[in-house]
């Protein structure tokens, strides 16, 4: 991205190694790399290009729907239903599938309830100034509700058609989700770099006040991300029934935590301003890893569950002590 | 008899800028010393030094004779001194009772007794002439002017021995202001020691026993207040030479680009009608509230206008909405580069181009090589002073980050460019420089509006001059008619005036 190019460049002149270090993307890295040695060594099986393709198709819907997060979060917004709009975006997907028979219907019906869900988001923001969090608390549990009403509480079965594409079918051995997921990260990131919107949205979380003085439509913008955040979720949902042939109404429960610590681990700052994308697909392959190393090396789930909690933790407290003593 | 408190040369520098030399100032039992001085000149900073909220980088302070050292605002509330300021420092949503015992709530043993608490603050109002307040409803329901009684009443619950009051009128009715100096008096009459820190030159000597004139950290007067007369004061106040000369436009103003008629905004903006030419820098002063940030704000759609019209080269413009402003041709920088002008995590390039990004956009991405062309000539032109263009603007000096604000502001190509305070907390080269870039910029043919508390500043570049006060236009000076004492007497002479009406009873958060 262009700033960053920048601030690197100038931190070329302190040392290429210190540059490394002050890049907030560079401790998930490290993380990554220490992890990735530590399981080579502790399973023979990590190695081989069968589970690294599958750590990346798990890992892709989660980088997919933190793309749309970063977003939101770089704009000094939050977005907390995106685990409530995969669901219930699959389920209305589904039902518009085996209603219609048109699959590409059923596309666009999903990434549509995704879109809604999140222009709501943004309008109860933007117009009713209601915090983000307390707006999108709202809808995680509303829209969870809805999926459960139309459902009855009973999955609705998705197969084959552009959902199964998505979340099942592989192109020479490589899952079309991880494919999707790296083209999307490519669009995203020139979009958020290298188009005016796009920088719109980094100044808008930087300074609010500021950009709106600067003549950005900051209302505009924020609307923007929530319906791109919504729109990504509803993708993420499409996906993840498609690969499990059913669209369950419970889907995507708890995925605003994976999703929102990919964007963070990532090196984006909630406070807004910062972040970049391909700090966020980082983020969401070391949680994808972490995942990857509870099964491989048999630990219990749970103890999972703890760890993603401490790794999100421990990223942003590095990071934090790091940029105290620069103070 | 011993002072209640003394100064001894106090001296307060900040980096290599010094804002008080050497101030000897002694405040008597039951005294009520004015405290004046433009903006800027070290009241405030003084004050904060007494109240302990700030350290002299040195000099003396005397508390009843003895030396003390405050450190801190707790040391100096426990010696008991009060300093009232004129933003509100209450919690809106607390009870008006709350407020007033606020931290201690008169409880025992750490349970309040809310009959207690409500009876005590009774009797506090009534002295702050709030009789008919109900303590138990939250701060936030009183106008803005009860809002500063109750302020005052906190701190007179505490009974003070050194109040300092600072621009305590500035949001009361005639009646409550009257009240207010009763009490004042009264205070005094206790044997208190009261500092007032006012614009109002006819309160300060109606009411003061001294009156004490501050300008550029040096304190030029102290007298007392029988025999003084206003224009004295006013003297005494701005008798500096002009640092800066006025240099009179490159060519005569072209036509007319900005007009606006009757803009309020139905709190303080009451019908302003006002144009610029192209080539003309229109300079607007007055005193603090007097309206001139809130005209241009709400010109430029940050606020809400309630009425008016705008037009930009004779095209009439919505109100309301910034981007549509921006869109028109008109821009505006605004006052508090911190909090509304920069930034802060973006590199100074970043900073500068975010306005025009939409005039290099090619094919749908930003032609980054004609980003950085502009921006590397933008900060060229303008000398701004930095390691380099993609360091963060935070790492450049005041005036070099409004520098790259101007920069902003010139890609963004306006016809009208609005300026509040373009030279504050700037040092005196940077501050010459903005002003060279105002000239350019005019005698490239653009209007400019600018607003300036500091009036060597509108001297030296405005070609005209407006004088706010009381959200109303009250002098419009040409060129030749401008002068100091002629555009304070304007700020000045109408006060009164502008206080006739009473504001009107709204509920302060409406």
């Amino acid at each position: 991205m262009a700033m960053g190019a920048e601030m690197g460049a100038a931190a070329r002149a302190r040392g290429l190694g210190g540059a490394l270090l002050r890049r907030r993307e560079a401790s998930v890295a490290l993380m990554i790399v220490a992890l990735v040695v530590f399981l080579t060594f502790a399973n023979e099986f990590f190695l081989t290009p069968r589970n690294l393709l599958n750590v990346g198709r798990q890992g892709s819907v989660v980088a997919i729907v933190a793309l749309g997060q970063a977003l939101v979060i770089i704009s000094r917004g939050l977005d907390l239903s995106v685990g409530s709009v995969i669901g219930l975006s699959a389920v209305i997907s589904a039902w518009v599938a085996r209603a219609t028979g048109g699959q590409e219907l059923a596309l666009l019906a999903g990434l549509g309830t995704g879109a809604l869900v999140g222009a709501v988001n943004g309008g109860l923001f933007t117009r009713l100034n209601i915090n983000p969090f307390i707006a999108t608390l709202g809808t995680l549990s509303i829209a969870r509700g809805i999926a459960l009403l139309i459902t009855g509480g009973i999955p609705i079965s998705y197969s084959g058609g552009v959902a199964g594409f998505l979340g099942a079918e592989r192109i020479y051995t490589v899952p079309v989700s991880l494919i999707l997921m790296l083209v999307l990260a490519v669009l995203f990131h020139v979009f958020a770099s290298r188009t005016r919107i796009g920088r719109n949205i980094y100044a808008v979380g930087d300074n609010p006040t500021a950009a709106r003085l600067a003549g950005i439509d900051v209302e505009g913008t924020r609307m923007l991300v929530f319906i791109l955040c919504g729109m990504l979720a509803g993708l993420g949902g499409i996906i993840l029934a498609g690969n499990l042939a059913s669209a369950n109404p419970d889907l995507g429960r708890g995925y605003e935590l994976d999703v929102i610590a990919a964007v963070i681990l990532g090196g984006t700052a909630l406070s807004g301003g910062r972040g970049s994308i391909h700090g966020v697909v980082l983020g969401a392959l070391l949680m994808a890893l972490l995942s990857n190393a509870f099964v491989l090396l048999g630990l219990s789930a749970h103890w999972q569950v703890v760890s993603k909690g401490l790794v999100i933790i421990m990223a942003v407290g590095i990071d934090g002590i790091r940029r105290g003593r620069e103070d | 008899m011993t002072p209640i408190v003394e100064t001894r040369r106090i001296t307060r520098r900040f980096g290599d800028v010094t804002v008080l030399s050497g101030i000897d100032l002694a405040i008597p039992r039951g005294h009520i010393v004015g405290l004046l001085g433009e903006n800027g000149a070290g009241k405030s900073t003084l004050m904060n030094i007494l109240a302990g909220a700030l350290a002299p980088s040195s000099g003396q302070i005397l508390f009843d004779g003895a030396p003390v050292e405050l450190g801190s605002v707790a040391a100096g509330r426990a010696l008991g001194i009060r300093f009232v300021h004129q933003e509100l420092s209450t919690a809106a949503s607390l009870s008006v009772a709350e407020n007033v015992f606020l931290g201690g709530y008169l409880a025992e043993r750490g349970f309040v007794n809310r009959r207690r608490l409500n009876a005590g603050a009774r009797e506090v109002l009534a002295r702050v002439g709030l009789g008919h307040v109900d303590p138990r409803v939250p701060l936030g329901r009183l106008r803005s002017g009860e809002q500063q009684l109750v302020e005052l009443g906190k701190a007179i619950a505490e009974e003070p021995r050194l109040l300092i009051l600072d621009e305590p009128t500035s949001s009361l009715t005639p009646a409550e202001s009257d009240r207010l100096f009763t009490l004042a008096h009264e205070l005094a009459g206790r044997g208190v020691g009261i500092i007032l820190i006012t614009h109002r030159l006819e309160e300060a000597l109606a009411h003061c026993d001294r009156v004490v004139v501050l300008r550029d950290g040096q304190l030029i007067v102290d007298r007392p207040a029988r025999g003084l007369g206003k224009a004295d004061l006013i003297v005494h106040m701005v008798g500096r030479p002009a640092i800066f000369t006025h240099e009179p436009p490159a060519a005569p103003p072209t036509g007319e680009r900005l007009r606006v008629a009757g803009l309020c905004d139905g709190e303080t903006l009451a019908g302003i009608d006002m144009s610029a030419r192209g080539g003309e820098v229109v300079g607007l002063f007055g005193l603090v509230g007097a309206g001139r940030t809130e005209f241009l704000e709400t010109l430029y759609g940050f606020r809400r206008a309630r009425g008016g019209a705008v037009w930009i080269d004779g095209a009439p413009m919505p109100l309301g909405k910034v981007t549509e402003a921006a869109r028109r041709g008109l821009f505006m920088l605004p006052e508090g580069r911190k909090t509304r002008g920069i930034l802060p995590t973006h590199s100074v390039r970043g900073n500068i181009s975010i306005s025009c990004l939409a005039g290099i956009t090619r094919a749908g991405l930003v032609d980054r090589q004609a980003e950085r062309r502009l921006t590397d000539r933008m900060a060229g032109a303008l000398n701004i002073r930095m390691a380099g263009i993609g360091q963060p603007i935070t790492a450049l000096s005041g005036g070099n980050q409004q520098k790259a604000l101007f920069a902003r502001a010139l890609l963004a190509k306006p016809k009208v460019l609005l300026l509040d305070e373009p030279t504050h907390g700037v040092d005196v080269g940077a501050k010459a420089e903005i002003h060279g870039i105002i000239r350019d910029l005019a005698a490239d043919g653009t209007a400019i509006v600018v607003a300036s508390s500091e009036l060597p500043e509108i001297l030296a570049i405005a070609d005209r001059c407006l004088v706010f006060a009381g959200g109303r236009v009250v002098a419009e000076l040409g060129r030749d008619e401008m002068s100091e004492a002629a555009i304070l007497r304007h700020a000045f002479a109408l006060r009164a005036d502008a206080r006739q009406p009473d504001p009107p009873e709204v509920p302060a958060h409406v």
